[in-house]
């Protein structure tokens, strides 16, 4: 299933950090989706079919965690790494992602574009390899 | 004991019955007794008198009688041959006296010679021998010689008695004429021949006068032979009773006496008789006979003029009685009217009507009385105007007070020595849910509950009892803020005390004052605050992470295009996010703090391990600013500490930042580990200028910063430590610093022991 090009779902509300995280994962060799709402980002999903799923909690049409729920509810979607983007303060919802199935998070703040991308490949290469599983950074 | 209730009409009423009626009544009595002891002395004179006298009138009827035969005798011819010749003459001396039925002579064996009786001569042929006749007697000279028979019935029915007397009667002896008188008393005192002179009288004449004997209105007397048996009595038709012997005690008295009774009658005697009546009697013998001669009255009878004295008595008592009531009753008026006026002028007096004058006109002291009272009644009222004018003079000053007092926007309540509420202000009402009404004069802590972190703050805390000298004029006793404060509904309320003691004063017997502001205003701007600075800083964080990722690629893409000044630039903007970023941070965490929202997930620490690796994580950051970062281990293996590892982190590693910060360059810091009871400790010291001592208790508050020279140099926000100071206290954990100046501080804080 792993393909040349890793495919990357990215649901954020704001276009510039959007644009941004597209641009630095698409220029390190993968093929990135941006959508900015909840229901866009999971029609998407229904449609193609993705290696990572980089979700942004606060949506304008949803909550982060409710997507995280809905592709977790099919099985099929096991494999998928879906990785929450979040912002500072937000321990509660991270801990909660994490419970629900989220494979990681990244604090927006915190981390610039580039660390960002290493963090994907990272994430990318640990779940290539004999199938290990999640943990990224803490 | 209390005495009933008398007015004094009441009062005068009673006296004048003592002092009147009563001496009335003991003269009365006395005067009663006195009278009634005479009546029965009389009563009984008059008893004898009527006994006496019907003795006197019996034998005096009977000895008539029998001088009367005696002398008649005498004519009679006393030879035998001249006896029948002399039947004329006995019919003559019967119609000289009515009483006599029968005269006949008779020899001494009892027979009959003559017979007469009133209207008939007996012939010889029915003459008979009387001798066994129980009024036949031979009665003997020279002694005895006359003699009384029992009372018998005649043919008639009439009552009679048989009086004998001897005679003399012979064959031989020549005519009564013809003897001298000294042979004819020889003879007589010859025994052989004698017979004797018999008449038979009748009683009722006797029985008419003895009738008439009375004694007061019923007294009578009555007569009975020897054995008792009634003879007469003016009660009884006489004859048919003759046989019965009376029950009575006067007769059985009299029939034991005999037979030396006297004539003169006994001593009277006071008895009950059969009936239960009270009787005076007395009895005498009558002379010549055995009969008894009884007189009795009945002492009621003779009382009856005493019981008409004494009804007289009583409706004279019963007329003192009403005239003295009339007479003291209208006295009683005379003295309690003024008294009533005084009274009804006292009672308007006392409603405040000063004008009403009391008017009376009796000329004695009660009229005194009555002036003096006007006069207290003018002087009163003087005095009462004086006085109403300075009340209201006061009543304006404390007005004063009190609209400033209750129109405070803070409750005040003010407590007497014993903490009892004496002031409760509006406000206090408003807060506690209590009226002054019900507040007033109850222990301060019936009315309110203080609770500081649902803890009861006792009055003893707040409202310390005093001992008068050492109190201070007005010293604040107690402040807290933040306290709660639970109302008569239940609910608490936060709030502001405090409280002041005051010095011992005549004039008031406030001691404590209590002011209590409500704080759920402030508190409610304080959360608006905070979710304003919240919103604020999420707010902040997108534009943030925009400049952020934006500059972090520009930089790196075109870091070989850059000369040195522009990179220059772009490092200020990068530490200006940095900076910005960490404040964000920072306030996000004291917001969540101050609303609560920080959940601690305790887990199992490997403490030394995590130590370890923060001070090789910041060793770079040390190491540029040339300050020596040292971790000294721990001789011993320490236990694992219970801590939620990414906050107890922030705060570790906040504590070497800080002292990075505040050491200067060649400086050195140092973390070391050490093990206390079930605590583990963790200093981070570093050499830098030290911390004032005026300074070191507001280290951990919020905002604050040391202002000196050094710290003008750092950045820092004001908060780490107050964050990190929440957090270890989340943890059950006390964070403190000591701190030398000029030589450095150290900061330590504790952190509970894993058991296992």
């Amino acid at each position: 299933m792993i393909g040349a090009t890793p495919r990357i779902l990215l649901i954020e509300d704001e276009q510039s950090i959007g644009f941004i995280y597209k641009r630095q994962l698409d220029l390190a060799g993968m093929q990135t989706d941006t959508f900015t709402t909840g229901k866009l980002g999971l029609e998407a999903f229904g449609r193609n079919s993705y290696d990572v799923v980089l979700l942004d909690i606060m949506l304008p049409d949803t909550n982060g965690l409710e997507i995280l729920k809905e592709i977790r509810k099919d099985n099929k979607n096991a494999h998928v790494i879906i990785i929450m983007l979040t912002n500072l303060g937000q321990d509660s919802v991270i801990k909660e992602g994490m419970t629900i199935g989220a494979n990681g998070y990244l604090i927006k703040a915190n981390f610039t574009p580039t660390q960002l991308v290493a963090e994907v490949k990272n994430i990318l290469a640990q779940n290539k390899a004999p199938q290990s599983s999640d943990s990224t950074k803490n | 004991m209390q005495l009933p209730k008398v007015k004094i009409e009441q009062k005068i009423l009673l006296l004048f019955i003592l002092v009147a009626i009563v001496p009335l009544l003991i003269t009365n009595f006395v005067w009663l007794t006195i009278s009634q002891n005479q009546i029965l002395n009389n009563t009984s004179t008059l008893v004898r008198e009527a006994a006496s006298q019907g003795q006197l009138e019996t034998s005096d009827f009977l000895k008539n009688k029998l001088v009367s035969l005696i002398v008649y005798s005498q004519t009679l011819p006393v030879r035998t041959k001249d006896i029948p010749n002399t039947t004329s003459e006995l019919q003559n001396y019967i119609a000289q006296d009515p009483d006599i039925q029968d005269l006949i002579l008779l020899d001494k064996n009892g027979n009959e010679l003559v017979h007469v009786s009133r209207d008939k001569v007996y012939p010889v042929s029915q003459l008979k021998n009387d001798a066994n006749d129980p009024s036949f007697k031979v009665p003997n000279f020279g002694g005895g010689e006359k003699y009384v028979s029992p009372v018998s019935i005649d043919a008639a029915g009439d009552q009679q008695v048989t009086l004998s007397i001897p005679i003399i009667i012979s064959h031989n002896l020549p005519n009564i004429e013809d003897m001298n008188t000294s042979a004819i008393g020889t003879f007589r005192n010859s025994n052989e021949i004698a017979g004797v002179l018999e008449e038979k009288t009748e009683l009722a004449s006797l029985w008419k006068q003895l009738s008439t004997i009375k004694i007061d209105n019923s007294g009578y007397i009555y007569v009975v032979d020897e054995n008792g048996k009634l003879i007469f009595s003016p009660k009884t038709p006489t004859a048919n009773n003759a046989s019965t012997v009376l029950n009575k005690k006067e007769v059985a008295a009299f029939v034991n006496s005999l037979p030396s009774t006297s004539s003169t009658p006994e001593p009277v005697a006071n008895s009950v008789d059969n009936q239960g009546k009270q009787v005076l009697t007395t009895y005498s013998q009558v002379l010549l006979t055995q009969w008894g001669i009884i007189a009795r009255v009945p002492i009621s009878d003779a009382l009856s003029s005493v019981r008409q004295v004494e009804i007289f008595g009583i409706v004279l008592f019963l007329v003192m009685l009403i005239f003295i009531t009339i007479i003291s009753l209208g006295l009683a008026k005379n003295i309690t009217t003024p008294i009533h006026i005084l009274a009804a002028g006292a009672k308007q007096f006392g409603q405040g009507n000063f004008q009403s004058k009391v008017l009376i006109n009796t000329r004695d002291e009660l009229e005194d009385l009555a002036s003096t009272f006007n006069d207290m009644a003018k002087n009163l009222q003087q005095a009462f105007a004086r006085l109403n004018e300075s009340n209201k003079k006061i009543a304006f000053e404390r007005n004063k007070a009190d609209l400033v007092l209750y129109n405070m926007t803070e409750a005040i309540i003010a407590l007497d020595e014993k903490r009892n509420i004496v002031l409760f202000n509006t406000v206090a009402e408003k807060l506690t849910g209590y009226s002054q009404q019900e507040a007033i004069g109850k222990p301060i802590e019936s009315i309110i509950s203080l609770y500081e972190q649902d803890k009861p703050i006792t009055a003893n805390v707040y409202a310390p009892e005093t001992s008068s000298d050492t109190a201070p004029a007005a010293s604040e006793m107690f402040s807290k803020l933040q306290i709660q404060l639970q109302t008569n509904r239940g609910h608490k309320l936060p709030v502001r005390l405090t409280s002041v003691i005051l010095h011992k004063n005549e004039s008031s017997d406030i001691t404590y004052i209590l002011t209590i502001h409500d704080l759920t205003e402030e508190l409610n701007l304080e959360k608006m605050k905070l979710d304003f600075v919240s919103i604020a800083a999420h707010e902040l964080r997108t534009p943030l992470t925009i400049i952020r990722n934006y500059m972090s690629v520009f930089r790196e893409e075109n870091i070989a295009k850059l000369n040195n000044e522009q990179n220059m630039f772009l490092d200020n903007i990068s530490r200006g996010v940095e900076q910005l970023t960490f404040l964000i941070n920072n306030i996000l965490d004291v917001t969540n703090i101050e609303k609560h929202n920080i959940k601690l997930h305790p887990v199992s620490v490997n403490w030394v391990g995590l130590v370890k690796q923060t001070v090789t994580d910041i060793s770079p950051t040390a190491k540029s600013r040339n300050i020596m970062l040292v971790f000294q281990d721990s001789p011993t293996d320490l236990p694992h500490v219970i801590a939620d590892e990414m906050k107890i982190h922030e705060v570790l590693a906040n504590l070497i930042d800080n002292a990075i910060k505040y050491t200067p360059e060649g400086g050195r810091v140092m973390v070391s580990l050490e093990k206390q009871d079930d605590k583990i400790i963790t200093h981070v010291k570093d050499s830098g200028i030290g911390i004032p001592e005026d300074a070191r208790s507001h280290l951990f508050t919020k905002f604050y910063r040391v202002s000196s020279e050094l710290a003008a140099g750092a950045k820092g926000t004001g908060l780490g430590l107050y964050i990190a100071k929440s957090i270890v206290e989340l943890h059950h954990g006390e964070i403190w610093v000591d701190s030398v100046e000029g030589k450095g501080s150290t900061f330590s804080f504790s952190l509970p022991a894993d058991k296992v």
